[in-house]
């Protein structure tokens, strides 16, 4: 199957199941690897959402998400920093998302997608172990006397239209805030965040706040995983026919006519791996690809499914 | 496979970014403070304060004991054998320089020296110049310079053994053999030093012991010295040392497996050559030096390395008719860093002139300093740094000392060439700094007060990057003023000689650029740097018995993670000296942190409590 198949398979099944489960199974990774964007990806496609990614070459340094199957629940450590606790992916999957927390990290929906319902979540093995054992940097969570009210609180919103939304969901990866310190708990193993109140958006985003603070800000290491991500599509209620329009040159280099696109202002266009690469407007029923680099591409019409090109760019 | 490559760096970052800010700390108070340890010489007046080493040799067991006990320099140790830095007048610890016979041993990578590394049985002299000083010794001495030395004895044999034995299971062997015939003189030091450091500590109203702690170091030093003639000597130095020890867990920490190992080759050879009004002194060094610090628990593996080569011509010419010192010194310094984060090796060439010029009158005396370095491996060059000092005697025993200076520290290796967050683009911390002090040195009592004031821009800190890994960056600026006392009284009353000090420092060190991470407010005191530091002691010596106490008060410190208390400890020594046969023989019993006190000069860390050392020291000759 190629790409432009599976991306017009994956916007099908959207369509008609009207909600798709990402679990990131589709990258063909080794055992016990990970991507962490090192090939300038800038981040991760699957289905309808994309994770950004930012990787510094000069400093081999990366932040926001990585896709991994490492299963190290041991090690402790910046060492293991791709690691889920639970082992696996959620459900005994392979692959599952990563993400260094640098100020916030997001989650963007594509035109196609309209809002995340819910996602599993666990502690990544070296913020778990952190908080289980205490590091060089970081305490023990409950302190020294084992009853320090600590926590490790994910706290997911929302951007719909550029703003960030004041509501919030709430998750406490670890809970030391209870008076019996028996149901204090670190959580170990995937848990599943229902987002539904969230309602429509473009993006989510997801900061990490810690009790154990410093002048340097959080102590705890700034980590946790994701995995079965629940995206609900655009409406479920209609029989949606999708078109492929005609466009003409094909290949082409710069100007690309299409016909009947009345009513239409912009295409978005995804390459060949199925990332959004450019929004481009519609100027008397062409579109202008000199932006893009030379490869396939295919153009939602309108951002939707309903319209849709596909064009080399020379 | 890059794994553990990004985020390894950040630890390590962040452990130096930690290690500097805690380093901010320390204070201490301005002016010119000789400290020797073969002549102690607490405060400049001769008829009390002198000791001479072979009575209290035995006593004196760290560098940071002698300058804690005798200067008013602020020393903050982790612990017996941990990571123990000093600074002076709120400045941070690479603002310090530390020196070997004039050569600045500071590491090139850190910009800092870590006191625990230095064997006190080596040495015969510590010598402090507090406060603006770079125009003297160059970049890092900011707020002073300590320098390690010994002393040429060109008197036959001597041989000195000491032993050692503590709590916590100190051990200590030290032995020192010299001799001299016709013009030859050498003198060999060993050193050798142990502790399990498993002390206790409450904890939640429990009692802990201290784990993983174990530290041993042994070091050599070796001198040879040739008098070609009064006025010729070509001298040789080599210090080896095998520092090892244990990191231990902090107390929010279960256990710990984290060792650091430090490892060095300093060598050294100087001639000298003496003239009529003229001297002219050539120096080269040789470092080759190694920090290693692992974690089996994370899988860490990293071996810090350096190596420095050192050459310098110091000439001076006195005019005896005019009263006048000339004094030229050109130096050339290359540093080569080793590390995973540089990725490649990173060299520091730096040449630096220093130009001193000196007029006398009957009670006024004028100074005038100059430095500049020149850096070839980048494009950094360190602004000038003059001084003026002028000097009156207001009395025939009372000194008037007036200095101003512009000050500077360059970026150390690390600073310019870490990955991630190293930055080539950094600028000197640099700024002026003005003393005053007066001194004065009476029959009974000598006196001394020193106020300061320092006004460093482009302070160096290590911030966030808009990436997540921190970055170090020319943000902070920070005034730091204050004034400190010192005082000696001593007399003798039947036959029993009495000597009691004090010393007092007020330090502010405020932050005038307010930053979120680290989160500095405008005005607020810098990490680990306590505002009030008083120390109090006395000496009481009959005979051949003597004993000490001493006292040390330190105000409360704002820490990266809380505030940590205010503190009080004291100390108190017995020692008897007596013939052993036929040998000199000193033995003394010092019990530290008296009162048991529970203390912490770094968050998450616990002091030792109250512990002993029992040594003795047989002298041959």
């Amino acid at each position: 199957m190629n790409y432009f198949t599976l991306l017009l398979s994956l916007l099908f099944t959207s369509i008609l199941t009207g909600q798709s489960i990402i679990d990131f199974e589709e990258y063909d990774l080794s055992p016990e690897t990970f991507l962490d964007g090192s090939d300038g990806s800038g981040g991760f496609s699957s289905g309808g959402i994309f994770l950004p990614n930012i990787y510094d070459t000069s400093y081999f340094f990366w932040s926001g998400w990585s896709i991994s199957n490492t299963t190290d629940v041991e090690t402790q450590g910046f060492t293991n920093q791709y690691s889920a606790i639970a082992g696996s992916g959620a459900e005994s999957s392979s692959n599952y998302a990563t993400t260094f927390v640098s100020g916030e990290s997001i989650i963007r929906l594509d035109d196609n997608s309209k809002k995340i319902t819910g996602v599993s979540v666990t502690n990544g093995t070296y913020p778990f172990f952190s908080m289980q054992e205490g590091d060089a940097f970081a305490k023990k969570f409950g302190g020294e006397t084992g009853d320090d009210p600590d926590f490790f609180l994910l706290t997911i919103k929302k951007y719909l239209d550029g703003s960030l939304s004041q509501d919030s969901v709430d998750f406490y990866l670890a809970d030391y805030r209870f008076e019996d310190n028996t149901e204090d708990y670190i959580l170990s193993d995937w848990a599943f965040i229902d987002l539904s109140s969230l309602g429509e958006m473009d993006s989510l985003s997801l900061t990490l706040s810690s009790s154990d603070v410093g002048a340097f800000g959080m102590n705890t290491p700034a980590y946790f995983c994701i995995d079965n991500v629940v995206v609900d599509n655009v409406s479920t209620n209609q029989s949606i026919v999708t078109e492929a329009l005609s466009v003409f040159p094909n290949p082409a280099k710069e100007l690309v006519y299409i016909k009947n696109i009345q009513d239409a202002n912009f295409i978005t266009m995804y390459n060949s791996i199925g990332m959004k690469v450019a929004k481009l407007d519609i100027i008397n029923s062409s579109i202008n690809v000199s932006t893009l680099k030379t490869g396939k591409y295919i153009g939602l019409v309108n951002g939707n499914v309903q319209k849709t090109i596909s064009i080399v760019k020379m | 496979m890059l794994i553990g490559i990004p985020l390894g760096y950040i630890f390590i970052l962040k452990n130096i970014v930690i290690q500097l800010l805690v380093f901010y700390s320390l204070i201490v108070s301005g002016q010119s403070t000789s400290v020797d340890v073969d002549t102690i010489q607490v405060v400049a007046d001769k008829r009390i304060a002198q000791k001479n080493i072979k009575e209290n040799i035995a006593t004196i067991n760290s560098i940071n004991q002698l300058l804690e006990n005798n200067s008013s320099a602020f020393i903050k140790s982790y612990g017996i054998g941990s990571l123990a830095t000093i600074s002076m007048q709120g400045g941070s610890a690479n603002q310090f320089l530390l020196s070997w016979n004039n050569i600045p041993i500071n590491n090139p990578m850190l910009g800092i020296s870590d006191f625990s590394l230095v064997p006190i049985d080596l040495f015969d002299t510590a010598n402090i110049d507090k406060g603006n000083n770079t125009a003297k010794y160059g970049s890092g001495a900011m707020t002073g310079r300590l320098d390690l030395s010994n002393n040429t004895v060109f008197k036959g044999v001597d041989f000195g053994l000491k032993l050692g034995v503590g709590s916590f299971g100190q051990r200590k062997i030290g032995f020192q053999i010299g001799n001299s015939k016709n013009k030859l003189s050498y003198a060999t030091k060993f050193s050798y030093d142990q502790s399990q450091n498993d002390f206790p500590y409450s904890l939640g109203g429990t009692e802990q012991t201290l784990d993983h702690a174990r530290f041993n170091n042994i070091a050599l030093l070796q001198d040879i010295d040739f008098n070609f003639n009064k006025k010729n000597t070509l001298s040789l130095s080599l210090w080896l040392q095998d520092t090892n020890r244990e990191i231990p867990p902090t107390t929010v920490q279960t256990e710990s497996k984290a060792k650091q190992n430090d490892q060095f080759l300093r060598l050294q050879v100087a001639y000298k050559l003496i003239k009529n009004n003229a001297s002219l002194e050539i120096q080269t060094a040789y470092f080759d030096e190694l920090n290693a610090y692992q974690d089996s628990l994370i899988l860490v593996n990293n071996d810090n390395k350096f190596k420095k080569i050192f050459a310098s011509v110091d000439y001076q010419y006195v005019f005896p008719k005019l009263d006048v010192l000339l004094s030229i010194r050109n130096q050339f310094s290359r540093n080569i860093g080793s590390t995973e984060a540089y990725q490649q090796d990173r060299i520091q060439d730096v040449y630096a002139i220093f130009a001193e010029l000196k007029k006398s009158w009957s009670k006024f005396e004028f100074g005038f300093y100059l430095a500049k370095e020149f850096q070839f491996s980048n494009n950094f060059d360190s602004p000038f740094s003059p001084k003026l000092q002028a000097s009156y005697l207001l009395g025939k025993h009372t000194k008037l000392d007036l200095s101003i200076s512009n000050e500077y520290r360059s970026p150390t290796l690390n600073e310019l060439y870490w990955r991630p967050g190293g930055n080539i683009d950094l600028k000197a911390e640099s700024g002026i700094g003005q003393q005053i002090s007066i001194r004065t040195n009476q029959e009974l009592f000598d006196f001394n007060v020193n106020i300061f004031h320092r006004k460093i821009d482009n302070w160096i800190l290590w911030s966030p990057s808009d990436l997540g890994f921190y970055s170090a960056k020319n943000i902070a600026a920070v005034r730091s003023y204050g004034f400190s006392l010192e005082g000696n009284y001593g007399f003798d009353y039947k036959r029993v000689q009495y000597q009691f000090n004090l010393i007092y420092d007020y330090a502010r060190s405020e932050n005038l650029v307010a930053n979120q991470f680290p989160k500095l407010a405008v005005g607020q005191q810098l990490f680990y740097t306590p505002i009030h530091h008083l120390k109090i002691g006395a000496d009481i010596k009959y005979k051949t018995w003597s004993t000490y106490i001493n006292s040390r008060y330190v105000s409360e410190t704002l820490g990266l993670l809380e505030t940590l208390k205010g503190y009080f400890i004291a100390n108190i020594g017995f020692q008897k000296s007596f013939k052993l046969r036929k040998y000199d023989t000193d033995l003394a019993f010092s019990i530290n942190n008296l009162s048991n006190s529970e203390y912490r000069i770094i968050e998450r860390r616990p002091m030792p409590g109250r512990n002993f050392l029992l040594t003795a020291y047989i002298k041959i000759n």
